[in-house]
């Protein structure tokens, strides 16, 4: 699972084919009467929120366990210094 | 009104703490391109109190989180090199200029293999405000800054754990 991938297929900025401009114009001029009503757009865009969401937080786990792994290794560095001084200092 | 005051001032002296024992160890990006391996952890503030908390509660990491929880930040530089000479020498010299007389030089281990190690920290009354161990070997120049209480004593302890053998070296 690349949460990020996915989550940049899902931005990506995709050009509308040519006349879409024309028609929506056409459209919205047609239906400007009309009560708004709940749709398919509405739809769209619960489910690009959700998404986004938990991508959003996909990345937030992401970058703590990346963040546990750096801890881990930064701790183990730090005692294998400390515990080579200590023996060395015992030897001598 | 009180609460505000209070938590600026109580804040103050932490701010302080944590600051005077934080050193710059920024090293030339040039050297890391030289380097086989690499090592760069910079972890801090929030990011270091949570993934303190995701350590788990069993007898490996336990440890970790107990000396983790108490430190503000910990900062670290470790390179691996190819061939002897690899690094300017120099590089450990200027981390060392950075330790005003507060710092206190615990060790150093200076072997026939060429190695400087330096381990210095920053005493606050009873406890350690802070720990910098400089490690100059032949072909690994290693840095750690610890910012905050640290006990020397459990750090060093930690070594063997993480699933690997102890790798202290003997000569």
């Amino acid at each position: 699972m690349n949460l990020e991938s996915e989550l940049r297929d899902v931005l990506r900025r995709v050009d509308p084919p040519p006349g879409f401009a024309g028609r929506v114009i056409r459209r919205v001029g047609a239906d400007f009467n009309r009560p708004a009503k709940a749709g398919p757009t509405r739809a769209r865009a619960l489910a690009a929120a959700a998404l986004i969401t938990i991508a959003v937080g996909g990345w937030g786990v992401h970058e703590t366990l990346r963040a546990r792994s750096e801890l881990l290794t930064a701790m183990r560095i730090a005692s294998q210094k400390v515990a080579h001084v200590q023996h060395e200092v015992n030897r001598r | 009104m009180r609460n505000i005051i209070m938590s600026i001032l109580l804040a103050v002296p932490v701010t302080a703490w944590a600051q005077s024992a934080r050193i710059n160890i920024d090293i030339p990006q040039s050297l890391a391109e030289k380097a086989t391996e690499t090592v760069e952890v910079t972890l801090d503030g929030p990011m270091l109190r949570l993934a303190s908390k995701f350590l788990s509660a069993d007898e490996e990491e336990k440890d970790i989180r107990e000396l983790a929880r108490k430190i503000d930040g910990i900062y670290v530089r470790s390179y691996e090199f190819d061939a002897e000479g690899a690094y300017d020498r120099s590089i450990a010299d200027r981390i060392r200029t950075q330790l005003g007389p507060e710092w206190k030089r615990i060790v150093t281990v200076q072997s026939r293999m060429r190695e400087n190690v330096g381990v210095y920290t920053l005493p606050r009354g009873d406890t350690i405000a802070g720990l910098v161990v400089i490690s100059a070997e032949p072909r690994e120049l290693t840095i750690v800054n610890i910012v905050g209480p640290i006990d020397l004593d459990r750090l060093a302890a930690l070594e063997g754990q993480f699933g690997i053998p102890r790798v202290t070296k003997h000569e």
